[in-house]
């Protein structure tokens, strides 16, 4: 660390530069060897990302027919933006849109602030401690989702799991797939699995305060919950606001957690539980590419708005 | 450093040109002579057995066997290749019902290739009833296996109750076995198929051609005769609704003696020889209720199909391989498998006495066992098939699944549902452009 630092110090002055006497040629070449890095990246994304919503968008402008028996061609007919009219008064979409954005009012803000309070606790620890939590913390969002859902579902339920017995010990009876707390279960898996990741990267700009602020904090009788309130937070606002934001996405556009869930409480979870659920639906099981390309678009919009809203209104430069 | 850097450039052009071309490449590996291949796709445990032993007598045709994840991969996997229109296989494990899978226009038109064996290769009725689609074939038949029920005995003999005949008779055994906290009956809340098979038994179907139009009939007295069955199940409260989701649980469940009926069929057998610990030994096997007015022993199967997909360039060649993996006794034969020491169920053919045996776990049915040949015989020559489904049926399906778990938690009636589905069904096809016919 030390040596690193006395290295780079001294190089301006000892060594000769030889960059800045080579021609504008050979450093364009150089940009672009530079450049060349990037040619996996986006072709990756022009295959997986662009493509898709390219056809995504042209499928959403057509609607497919059958006749007679059904057992013909269908026809694909150019149909403007009728697919979009009725996506955006399908009743049982936005009935999905809503049902999500109320679980996300409730559990982002939650989720955000354990993960907060987990990242300022561990900074009160010391480098190495801390380490040994970092990790401890990260293995539930290293677990592949669908795995993570399988897990849970055993351990809800209500025959063999533990829980159960434990919450009846309590004097509790609690059914993790009744209507009333199949959200909560839901929102545990996600707070679960998300809050470690939350956890490493408020940690790592916790980390990148200048500690002498702290120093002088304190000198000035500030106490640790003083420090964490007026100094940590603050500068962790930008991780929060990308966490969040992370957070919106994910939680909007649900998907697994409710479908493992269909089979648990198949009289709350219906098929068009969730946008993404209803979205999948449309395109595999009632076989209308066309207005499930639509509805993908639609909500894609919604997140986007959300996102680009939440993201105005919280990344201002503390007044 | 500069020749090096534009090595590396060079380099990574490259790649990405080859990934480009890969994607838009793609062999087609027919060859003009030599034995035609067949490629199979199945996720089945033991297809490996039966497509070598296929390799081995047979010379003109080669089946290459691509072993798949299950079910959905198998789907996804075979719409792309369709819609590409290359590298489609030719055989493919059944993912659901042929006229829905015809509607998405996923199946070639295999009645010129199938007729030569239809009189020949013992197929029974109701086994090609599942690839016909109005008059024609598509698919090879694969059959239904026989569905009977297993009952609980030690606990239906604990409390003197008698063993159920027909469908009253569990709604009568469940009253009585209610005080004692045990459920006659499952119905998972995700699995409308007791409300189908019900529909199936009583002679009735829920699509019906008529001219050039569907009639639905979700409100046909076979459908409400059934829906009234289940409908007193629930109302009396003597089912449980474990999912099959949670294995384990439904499993302990069952192995506890809580719940002392279940329809089921052979495959299922070895499942529940392996994992009943407590109840293993204790069960019967007996033949399905019937409804008290049923004339005749009846029980449902409707057939399934061994898909041969639109695209697939070796049509006739499919037909034999398929015709053969589903009816050759060396075929029946290879299908083996030693972990539960049974034979695929040869469920297009009409007798498959050679095999049943095989099916029957060692001690599943304790001292009973002998009686499950004879019952699984019984059930596979009382077999029906008056079930068709529409081109919408997936999603459909879907549908049912909802409502059906609205009604098994008393949110719903079983009317309701019928009501619901019959509107759903229609305007769904109708807005497919779909014709109708007005009931």
């Amino acid at each position: 660390m030390n040596t690193s630092t006395v290295l780079r110090a001294k190089s301006p002055s000892a060594a000769p530069i030889p960059v800045r006497n080579t021609s504008a040629q050979a450093r364009r070449r150089k940009a672009l060897q530079g450049a060349s890095f990037t040619v996996p990246y986006f072709l990756g994304f022009t295959l997986f990302i662009v493509v898709p919503i390219v056809v995504g968008l042209s499928k959403s402008l057509y609607t497919t027919k059958s006749s007679g028996l059904g057992f013909g061609g269908r026809t694909t007919t150019f149909s403007g933006l009728d697919n979009f009219a009725r996506g955006l008064h399908d009743g049982q979409f936005w009935g999905a849109m809503w049902r999500v954005a109320l679980f996300a009012v409730v559990a982002i803000p939650l989720i955000q602030i354990a993960g907060l309070v987990a990242a300022l606790l561990i900074d009160e620890l010391g480098r190495r401690r801390a380490g040994r939590f970092r990790v401890a913390l990260l293995i539930p969002h290293m677990i592949p989702g669908i795995v993570a859902i399988l897990i849970w579902i055993y351990i809800y339920s209500p025959s063999v799991g533990p829980l159960t017995p434990l919450f009846r010990m309590l004097g509790l009876d609690a059914d993790f797939y009744s209507g009333g707390l199949i959200w909560v279960s839901i929102g545990n898996i996600m707070a679960w699995s998300a809050i470690g990741f939350n956890i490493l990267v408020v940690y790592g700009s916790l980390q990148s305060i200048p500690r002498e602020i702290f120093d002088s904090a304190r000198v000035d009788g500030a106490s640790s919950l003083r420090i964490a309130w007026s100094i940590k937070v603050p500068y962790v606002r930008t991780s929060l606001v990308l966490t969040t934001v992370l957070s919106i996405i994910g939680t909007l556009q649900i998907f697994s957690d409710p479908l493992l869930f269909r089979s648990m409480a198949p009289q709350t979870v219906n098929r068009n539980f969730t946008p993404t659920m209803m979205i999948y639906d449309q395109a595999f099981a009632v076989g209308d590419l066309n207005y499930a390309s639509a509805l993908s678009i639609i909500l894609a919009a919604v997140v986007g708005l959300v996102s680009a809203v939440f993201y105005k209104l919280t990344n201002r430069a503390p007044s | 450093m500069n020749g090096r850097g534009g090595r590396w450039l060079a380099g990574a052009l490259t790649v990405g040109i080859a990934i480009s071309t890969a994607a838009c490449g793609g062999g087609d590996d027919s060859r003009s002579s030599g034995p035609v291949e067949v490629e199979y796709w199945a996720w089945a445990p033991n297809t490996d057995p039966v497509v070598a032993k296929f390799n081995a007598t047979h010379t003109t045709i080669k089946i290459k066997f691509v072993k798949q994840a299950d079910n959905p991969t198998t789907a996804t996997g075979l719409r792309n290749a369709v819609a590409a229109g290359q590298n489609v296989p030719c055989l493919v494990q059944n993912f659901g019902e042929v006229p829905s899978l015809l509607a998405e226009g996923l199946l070639a038109d295999l009645t010129g290739q199938l007729t030569p064996y239809v009189g020949t290769k013992g197929f029974t009725a109701t086994a090609l009833k599942g690839v016909t689609v109005d008059g024609k074939y598509y698919g090879v038949p694969t059959g239904a296996s026989p569905n009977f029920m297993m009952i609980n005995r030690k606990v239906y003999d604990q409390y003197g109750i008698a063993i159920p005949k027909t469908w009253d008779d569990v709604i009568a055994a469940g009253l009585e076995l209610k005080p004692h906290g045990v459920q006659v009956m499952n119905l998972a809340g995700e699995d409308p198929s007791t409300l189908v098979s019900l529909v199936q038994q009583a002679g009735g179907t829920w699509y019906s051609v008529e001219g050039n139009a569907w009639k639905v009939g979700f409100l046909s007295p076979e459908s409400l005769k059934a829906a009234a069955v289940v409908q007193k199940l629930v109302d009396d409260g003597i089912v449980a609704n474990q999912t099959y989701t949670d294995r384990p649980a439904l499993i302990a469940y069952f192995d506890q003696g809580r719940m002392v009926s279940l329809p089921t069929s052979t495959w299922q057998l070895a499942n529940y020889e392996t994992n009943f610990k407590k109840s293993i030994g204790d069960w019967e096997p007996i033949d399905l209720p019937q409804y008290a007015d049923a004339s005749t022993f009846v029980t449902p199967a409707h057939g399934g199909a061994l898909l041969v997909p639109k695209g697939c360039k070796h049509l006739a060649e499919a037909t034999e391989a398929g015709v053969w993996l589903n009816t050759a006794k060396e075929a029946i034969d290879a299908s083996y498998l030693p972990a539960t020491g049974a034979y695929a169920w040869p469920g297009a053919i009409a007798d498959p006495s050679p095999w049943v045996e095989s099916v029957v776990p060692k001690n599943l049915f304790g001292s009973r066992r002998p009686e499950a040949v004879p019952v699984i015989l019984k059930a596979t020559k009382a077999g029906v098939d008056p079930w068709l489904v529409g081109p919408n049926y997936t999603g459909v399906f879907k549908e049912l699944q909802d409502q059906w778990a609205l009604a098994v938690t008393k949110k719903i009636t079983f009317q309701q549902l019928l009501e619901h589905m019959q509107t759903y069904t229609v305007d769904d096809l109708k807005a497919k452009g779909i014709n109708v016919a007005s009931s």
